[in-house]
């Protein structure tokens, strides 16, 4: 029950700060999600490393954790 | 009392009544990373700016305000002019007690109407990214348009908009007082302003590197966050990370949601002063809900968004949902739209 009471507690805060809290963020949602997942981070960094030495690359895909695919682009 | 007596009376109520409200206003409008520019700017600007507002802010609330409590500027206008012939004259104004609560009344009605607008201006301004675009409606914190890759989206920088902006690497040349300078990169997580003068203080990296010229290449700090005063910086550079733009369909609903609750939320804060009810009513109403606003787009956001334990959010879900049906009849009660309750 503890675990329910923090799920909606935390998406009530969630609801109210996308309502009434004022954006500060310099880093997307989709990169604060993947920098706060480790194995996520090292492939965001590494295709990011990719498409900066290598104008000859374009778009680089990752697999997340989650199955999710994301492709880098430059 | 003289001509000096007037012109500090009407000094007063054009502060109280005009500037104030105005003042409020901004104080909400220049929020976020933009909360600087509230406090800085010439002060003969920021009058004009506060006196034109609290205009707008005055009249808004009088129309609110009469529509509540039925009153029109003949009905009040006696009492007005009483009040201010009797400062005028250096004389205790009489004033009744219900008269008193109407003050107050206005008066907490004046601040609640000037952070809404306040509040709903900046929104429209950044949603729709009228900033960005028209250059008159642009915040003096440049700093933000191209810290967030806002920048690809005007005309100059257009040619560099390869997807949606995700992150931003900064390249940086720091004088730590060596002959060689220091060479760092990072992915940019926050930055500060200075409180005097609005410009940049610091910068915080995350995953940051350095230059090794032993090594020939970029090697890793130890630690969390690389914290970068400006004013020790030469020179910086920035790369937008971009990604490319996916058709997400649960963002899509998302937005709608979103959409959907700001006119619920609009509506649930208006319409009980269009009811013929008591006081208490319409504020019971709106308080009761408001908690079922809250609860009902967070349930409705549940189903939208990626979850790590699908069984204990569905457990989130299913009580969000009741306590939104809950306090949704109790609104309905507070306000008497029930027909069998009333």
């Amino acid at each position: 029950m503890g675990e329910v009471i923090k799920i909606i507690t935390q998406s009530l805060g969630n609801v109210l700060s996308s309502y009434f809290g004022s954006d500060m963020d310099v880093m997307s949602e989709n990169a604060k999600r993947i920098f706060a997942n480790k194995e996520d981070r090292e492939l965001y960094i590494k295709a990011v490393e990719e498409l900066k030495n290598n104008s000859e690359i374009k778009e680089r895909t990752i697999t997340l954790s989650n199955q999710e695919q994301i492709t880098l682009v430059s | 009392m003289g001509e000096t007596g007037e012109y500090t009376i009407s000094s007063i109520i054009i502060i109280v009544w005009l500037i104030f409200p105005g003042v409020v206003f901004k104080r909400f409008y220049y929020q976020g990373q933009f909360t600087k520019q509230f406090g800085t700017g010439l002060f003969a600007d920021r009058l004009i700016t506060s006196l034109f507002w609290g205009i707008i802010v005055q009249i808004t609330t009088f129309l609110v305000f009469s529509k509540v409590f039925n009153l029109t500027i003949l009905t009040i206008e006696k009492q007005a002019q009483q009040l201010y012939e009797n400062l005028s004259k250096n004389q205790i104004a009489s004033i009744d007690h219900k008269t008193l609560t109407y003050i107050l009344t206005y008066l907490i009605c004046l601040v609640i109407v000037a952070t809404m607008l306040g509040i709903l201006f900046h929104r429209i301004i950044r949603f729709f990214k009228i900033d960005v675009r028209v250059n008159v409606f642009r915040f003096a914190n440049h700093w933000n348009y191209y810290f967030k890759g806002e920048i690809l989206e005007t005309e100059e920088f257009k040619s560099l908009k390869t997807g949606k902006w995700d992150s931003t690497l900064v390249d940086l040349i720091i004088a730590d007082g060596s002959p060689d300078n220091k060479v760092v990169s990072g992915y940019l997580t926050q930055y500060t302003l200075s409180h005097k003068t609005g410009d940049l203080e610091a910068i915080y990296l995350t995953q940051t590197k350095r230059f090794s010229k032993s090594q020939n290449q970029f090697v890793p700090i130890p630690g969390d966050c690389f914290i970068v005063l400006f004013d020790k910086v030469i020179d910086m550079n920035l790369r937008y990370n971009q990604i490319k733009p996916t058709v997400d369909v649960k963002l899509f609903l998302r937005l709608i949601v979103y959409v959907l609750g700001y006119i619920l939320l609009i509506g649930i804060l208006v319409y009980p002063w269009f009811l013929d009810l008591r006081l208490l009513n319409k504020i019971l109403g709106i308080v009761f809900g408001l908690t079922a606003w809250v609860f009902l787009i967070s349930s409705a956001m549940y189903p939208l968004q990626q979850t790590a334990n699908p069984k204990i959010t569905r457990q989130a879900f299913k009580i969000s949902l009741a306590v939104a049906i809950v306090f949704s009849i109790i609104t309905l009660v507070a306000l008497k739209l029930l027909p069998y309750v009333r």
